[in-house]
């Protein structure tokens, strides 16, 4: 997925920018959810800008990655507060927020996996469409 | 591309000054059509790993097939949707409608074909 850091050691990614600049990327999303909090309506027209198949690996299901973020993201939240802080109902809220972006994430359709149905019928479709040799020109004329 | 983005016309020099109603009658041009179909016919075949194509993809010059003055996500959505029109056009050519449920599913492909392009690109 990360394709500029594939190659960094796991020891060499705190020094390298485009880590650390999806590091960044991902702290804005947190801190403009965290922002907004009031007002879930925004949260949600700009979560469902975000729901893309490319922030999300093959398998498992992008329900079940999601699931693991919000387990990371719990488990991060508590060694970085402490348990002090950390309390059960802090942990109530965060896991309610997150739970609640990864629905509307989980929910749009483009992120749903291909079915082996699915797969028929692309190739199925496709294999109609190619037998037009011009199809690829008229597609950039387009 | 060309009537969705005027600018993707610049990536074909060669064909500036040619109608675009000649365009398919140029063996040159036609080439780009089948280089395209081998791009597409690669990304089908890899449509449930889709991270063969990002890696395919990934190094590529993305100025040999954008145009710079659109985002390259720009672009990919606007690909998908003409596509979407294309393939609309040429099933019903041959008298077999796209269902909605075809549609839904070369959206959703689309998609994922997408999202491994802009890994690869963006």
């Amino acid at each position: 997925m990360f394709p500029r850091f594939a190659c960094v050691a796991k020891n060499e990614l705190m020094n390298n920018k485009f880590f650390l600049q999806a590091a960044y990327n991902c702290f804005f999303g947190l801190t403009f959810f965290v922002k907004n909090i009031d007002d879930m309506p925004l949260v949600d027209s700009l979560l469902k800008k975000f729901a893309s198949a490319s922030f999300y690996v093959q398998n498992p299901s992008a329900k079940q990655q999601l699931d693991e973020t919000t387990r990371i993201t719990m488990e991060i939240m508590k060694e970085e507060l402490g348990t002090e802080v950390w309390t059960a109902e802090v942990a109530d809220a965060w896991i309610t927020l997150l739970n609640h972006v990864h629905e509307v994430l989980a929910d749009r359709n483009e992120l749903k996996s291909l079915s082996a149905d699915d797969l028929n019928v692309i190739r199925d479709d496709w294999l109609i469409v190619k037998k037009n040799k011009l199809f690829g020109a008229n597609a950039i004329i387009k | 591309m060309f009537k969705a983005f005027p600018s993707t016309r610049d990536l074909f020099p060669k064909f500036a000054n040619t109608p675009t109603s000649q365009l398919t009658y140029d063996p040159e041009f036609l080439a780009y059509g089948n280089i395209l179909m081998a791009g597409l016919d690669f990304m089908v075949d890899n449509i449930d790993n889709t991270r063969v194509i990002s890696q395919a993809l990934h190094g590529k010059n993305w100025r040999k097939w954008f145009s710079p003055n659109v985002s390259i996500t720009q672009q990919l959505e606007e690909t998908a949707r003409v596509f979407l029109e294309a393939m609309d056009e040429e099933l019903g050519s041959q008298g077999i409608p796209f269902a909605k449920r075809s549609r839904e599913t070369w959206t959703r492909a689309w998609a994922h074909m997408n999202a491994a392009q802009a890994f690869a690109f963006v």
